[in-house]
Order: structure tokens, then sequence, then C-alpha cells
């Protein structure tokens, strides 16, 4: 048995399979069910924040179904996420499950995970720089995704379009194959039948990664709000945050230094997680004059809740509405469409009375 | 990037613009009795007075408090950080200046929870102009550097701002010390939780005047800040906690009482550690979880049950 359960992040999970597979092993990845969610709070601390318990699920799940390893990101900041590895570790030895959990990050230059499954060099590579290919191609057609959807003619062409391309996109197995895919992309998305004349308002998404891209712990919220005729911008790109690792100097206006820059009259410490990343691209939204800011983030995640009285006073400052959703697993449904459509129905009242022209 | 000329607090943002402006009016400056208070208790005192600053505390944490931090503070953040809130917009129009630091570290190589190090940042905007602040980190720099430091930037000979550094850490340490000599020596019952409430006579008083009550010897845990051997435990609190659960002997201690705030992220990890902790000792341990809407009565009740499950433990141990 090779198989590697991966927790999932939203549609990057397909390039965390393609990583898999360049080392040798078979990835184990689920989408995010009503059923994952409630193996993870059974055994989870109560007080403890959603992705934990989404991760415990994924990987109860994968043990009962005979996997042997898992992978996750390590921490090593003041947030919670420092402590995770091993107290999943201990959850799963206490429920008698065979499984060991792989930590990314801060593990030497040769971490554990490679030395366990030690691949092949050329082919790891080469695997490697295909997976951040296919990252790089799922940004792409997020971000296509977002402008078009909220024109569409025919409602939830965007949305078929998108998966489309990303089941093609899983399927595609060498570099030659994704480039073919990167040249088909943008002409389906142009394709689509859209209203250019329509007004759209532009909200970004802010806060917390795992809430922001887990499509089921956000309850879709890029489509609920892309059917309401909103341009949404998701504020975590898996490929800026790589660059901003790896490759900071690259990364310019998102990185940390220029961020903590940016902040600097509200904020003037990295804090930890994404927290000193809602505020400056909160910032960045409010000079750009965007209609709005949803803050996303799990309920109880310390650094994003301690930021909070100061998001309320950027929102105050640059006269941009800010809207802040908790998540935990009881989050309602129909609770949150409201609250987006009361939010959406107010921006755009405010752009009616203001009389705002909006360039998109 | 220009930043758009709006109104963004530039003007009074940091204690070195106040000082550059102001240097010399300082008279007041107003410590909120919470959080840092507790965590060096006398040092800022001692500091500020040896600076010539009167010290202007806030009242402690009161019913009165506790409503006004329920109204105006984040309603999803720990009680403790709550408070701090409250007692800032008491002292507000009593003072010149509010200090607040921020704490990223108390211990080397360790972290404060991230609540913490943003501090100033949200009190600047309860007190636009009015905070001054610095940064206590011990990962680079000793407290009593970073003390020296902060005096000097202040406006104050280099001579004089390393009396008061001195003279203020001294303080701390006298206190510690002073409060070891005066520990009871046999204490059954041990009371566990971060600084910020065991000290705090709101939080922790409804479970002491109960003990009390009862006849029962207890203990309050001591937070050294001293160096700690390298475990898995990063947070500084939370590590100098389960060293005090390690060293119990299971013999004398019956039993720990631990006081959590609801929401608390640290504890929420924590706990659970605790609890192994004290499972393997065979200790017997209560989580007492509090919020601005605790009810004294309830505490009373479970403090009771808990006792009394302890006594028929011990009374069985002795029959059989």
């Amino acid at each position: 048995m090779n198989k590697i359960a991966i927790p999932n992040m939203g549609n990057y999970s397909i390039a965390f399979a393609a990583i898999a597979d360049a080392m040798g092993a078979t990835p184990w990845i689920s989408p995010t069910t009503p059923e994952i969610v409630k193996l993870g709070y059974e055994v989870s601390p109560d007080s403890l924040c959603l992705p934990f318990k989404i991760f415990i699920g994924h990987f109860i799940k994968a043990a009962e179904e005979g996997v042997e390893y898992a992978v996750m990101v390590n921490g090593n900041g003041p947030c919670r996420l420092t402590y995770y590895r091993q107290l999943l570790q201990k959850i799963l030895d206490e429920r008698g499950l065979k499984m060991h959990i792989f930590g990314l990050g801060d593990t030497g230059i040769k971490p554990p995970i490679i030395k366990h499954y030690d691949p092949p060099f050329f082919k790891f590579w080469r695997g490697a720089l295909w997976a951040l290919q296919k990252m790089f191609l799922i940004d792409e057609i997020e971000k296509l995704a977002w402008k078009t959807r909220p024109r569409e003619i025919k409602k939830g062409e965007t949305s078929t379009v998108t998966n489309q391309c990303l089941l093609e996109l899983e399927a595609a197995k060498t570099g030659i194959e994704i480039s073919i895919l990167k040249s088909k992309i943008f002409e389906r998305f142009t394709a689509i039948n859209i209203n250019t004349d329509k007004k759209v308002l532009k909200v970004a998404l802010v806060g917390e990664a795992s809430v922001l891209r887990d499509k089921y712990l956000n309850h879709s919220m890029e489509e609920l709000l892309g059917g309401l005729g909103v341009e949404v911008v998701n504020y975590f790109l898996l490929g800026v945050e790589l660059k901003n690792i790896f490759f900071p100097h690259l990364s310019g206006k998102h990185s940390k230094k220029h961020m903590l820059e940016i902040a600097k009259p509200y904020l003037q410490t990295k804090v930890g997680g994404h927290a000193l990343d809602s505020i400056a691209h909160s910032i960045i939204c409010g000079e750009d004059s965007y209609d709005g800011v949803i803050h996303l983030c799990p309920s109880g995640c310390m650094p994003e809740i301690s930021i909070r009285p100061i998001l309320r006073k950027v929102s105050s400052d640059y006269d941009l509405p800010v809207l802040e959703c908790s998540f935990d697993e009881h989050t309602s449904h129909v609770g949150l469409v409201t609250r987006l459509e009361a939010y959406i129905d107010m921006l755009y009242d405010r752009r009616k009375k203001n009389g705002k022209e909006h360039n998109t | 990037m220009n930043l758009k000329k709006i109104n963004v607090y530039n003007q009074n943002n940091s204690y070195k613009e106040y000082d550059l402006a102001q240097k010399m009016t300082i008279k007041k400056v107003g410590i909120p009795k919470s959080l840092y208070y507790f965590f060096y208790p006398d040092l800022w005192k001692t500091f500020f007075e040896t600076l010539e600053i009167e010290v202007i505390l806030s009242e402690s944490t009161s019913r009165k408090t506790i409503e006004l931090a329920s109204s105006v503070a984040e309603s999803e953040n720990c009680l403790p950080i709550k408070l701090f809130d409250a007692h800032i917009l008491e002292l507000i129009d009593k003072v010149d200046v509010l200090f607040v630091p921020r704490i990223i570290s108390t211990i080397k190589k360790h972290c404060s929870c991230p609540k913490l190090s943003v501090l100033p940042d949200v009190a600047r905007i309860l007190a636009p102009g009015k905070v001054i602040t610095f940064e206590i980190n011990e990962n680079k720099i000793k407290l009593i550097s970073s003390l020296q430091k902060f005096a000097q930037e202040l406006g104050f000979s280099n001579s004089i701002a390393k009396k008061a550094a001195n003279r203020a850490v001294n303080a701390t340490k006298k206190h510690t010390e002073e409060k070891e000599q005066s520990k009871k020596t046999e204490a059954s019952f041990f009371i566990v939780s971060h600084p910020y409430n065991l000290y705090d006579d709101y939080i922790t008083g409804p479970v002491i005047k109960k003990l009390k009550k009862m006849n029962i010897s207890y203990e309050i845990i001591e937070f050294k800040k001293e160096k700690r051997k390298k475990d898995a435990i990063r947070w500084d609190t939370c590590g100098e906690m389960n060293d005090n659960l390690f060293q119990l002997d299971p013999e004398k201690c019956k039993g720990v009482i631990q006081i959590s705030s609801f929401n608390c992220g640290c504890d929420s990890v924590m706990l659970e550690t605790s609890r192994s902790v004290l499972k393997e000792k065979s200790i017997p341990f209560i989580v007492l979880i509090i919020d601005e809407h605790s009810a004294l009565a309830g505490v009373d009740t479970r403090l009771e049950a808990f006792i009394d499950s302890v006594r028929w433990k011990n009374e069985q141990n002795c029959n059989s």
C-alpha cells in the first residue's frame, strides 16, 4: 500500500495529487463531506478551530480505507497550527488507527516525507515542475472564472467550463499536455456569452487559507457571489504564497515585507497565520476602490480574530464595507446566503447613492 | 504605492512621534490592570516611578468592567482581552498617555499568544495618539535592555534609563521571591491558569473564596519566566503551566483546578496535554471555563462536587 492522504485544499488538491504522484505515491483525496465533518468533530477537542476538525476527519476516513500515510503543513508561529500535527497523530494513535502524518516545512533540505519515498531525482523534480505548472494554471482558471461568472448570460455556464477544465487538468500527465490545455483555456472562457455592459460589484475575499479554499467550508462562496453579480477576488493564491516562501524578492506587492509596509499605520507586526495579509489586502482593496471585503475565518481563529478590531478601523477609514464571517461545523448555508444577499444589496445601494463609476 | 490622504491616524501613531512633539509633557501614564500588569508584577510601576512619571492604574476588574467589556470588545475574543479593552476605555480621560507593550515572547525560544502581539495596535484604535509602546521580545533582546532603550526613546538620559530598567527588573524578582517565601508548605489543591486570569481577583476570587470557606489549603502556581528545557510547547505561559504540573507530587497534591477562559486558543490545545500529564500521575483535574456570563453559583456547585468526589476517592483508597 503506497497511498498517501492529502487534506482538501479546494482546487489546489489537483496540484498536490500531481506532486504525490511524482513521489511515487498514490494520492488519496476526497472532497469535504458532511460525513467527514462529523467524523472530525466527534473526536476533536471542542474549542479547536474548524480546519483541525476537517483535517482529522479526512485522515480518519482515509485510515479506515486503509491508507497508511498522510501529509500536512507544519506551522512554526504562534498560531495553533504548530501543534496540530502532534495532536492529530495522538488522536489517530489513541483510536488505534495506523497512520503516520508527515509534516511539510521546517525540516531541513530533505524532509522526512522525501526520505521515506526516496523518489528518483530526475523523475521527482520533473513531476514537481509539472505540479507547479498545474498550480499556476489553476490560478489562471480561477481568475478567469471570477471575471466571467458575474457577467455570464446563461447561469452556470462558467462553473461548467471551470469544472471541465479542472477535470482535464487532473487527467493531464505530462508537461506537454498541460501546455496544450493552457492554450485552450483562454479560448474556452472567451467563448462564454457575457453581458459586457453589466456593471458588476467587485468584492475581495480575505482571511484564513483553508476556509478561503475549501469549497465545502465556505459554502462555495465564490459561486454564490458570482451568481449575485459580484466579481470576486480571492486573496489566497497558492502560487503567490509559494513565491512568498521561496522567492520573497520576486513576489513584489505580495511579499511579507511589502505587506508590513502597507499595513504599518494599522498593524506593525506579523501576528501569525495570514492575519497581516488580511489587513494589508484590505488596505489595498480600499485604495483600489473595491466595493467591499469579506473576511472569512474559522470561529475562534487566534490571529484572525485578534486583528478584527483593526480591520474595522481600516473599514471606516477607507469607507470600505467589511463583512465578517466566522465558520464552524454548525454554520448554516441558508443563514450565510441571507447575510451575503443583504450585504450585496447594501453594496448596490451604496453605489447608487454615491454614483460611483466602477472601472473594471 | 501612494497612500491615499484620508483620515488615517498617521500623525500620532507611535511613541516616537508623540515624543518629538510633546517630549516633556508626559506626566501621567496609565496602565490597565490586566494582561501584562499581571505578567510582570511591580515592574511597570517601579519603572515609570523611577522616571518620575506618575502611574495611574485602572481600577480592579469588577462587574462594571465586565459589562463595559462585553459591550465594546470583539465578541469572539477571550475574556482577558475583552477586559483589556474596558480597562483602556476607563483610563483614557485620566491620563496623558497609555502604556501598552507589544508582547512577542517573554521566554527565550518561545512565543506568546498572538492576541498579545497586536495589543498596541488595538489600543491605538480605542485611544488614538495616546499610546506609548515598546516590544518585549526575549528571542531578540533581553527585557532589561529593551526597557532601557524604551526609556531612552522617551527622552531620558542613558544613566536614568539604566537605573529605571535595573530597578524595575529587580522589583519583579523581589516580588516573586517574597511570594515564594510566604508560600504555605502543605497545600493540597493547586490552581492553574494564565497569569492574567490567576492574579485577577475578579476571575480567581470566587474559586479562592469557596476553597477558603470549605477550609481547604490551596496554592496558586508561580511564573518564573526562566529558561525552560526544550520541548514541543512553544507558548511561554502554557509551557510554564505545564512545567508546574510536571513537578506536582501525586502523594501531596489531591487535585488540580484549572481556570480557562472561553475561546482561549492556547488552552484549547494545551488542556489535552495537561489532562494527559495529570492522568499519568492520577491526580484529579477539573477545568472551570469562564466568560463574561459566568455565574458564581455555577462555579460554587462545580467546585463542591469536585472536592466531594476527591474526598470520596481518598476515603475509598483508605478503606481498601
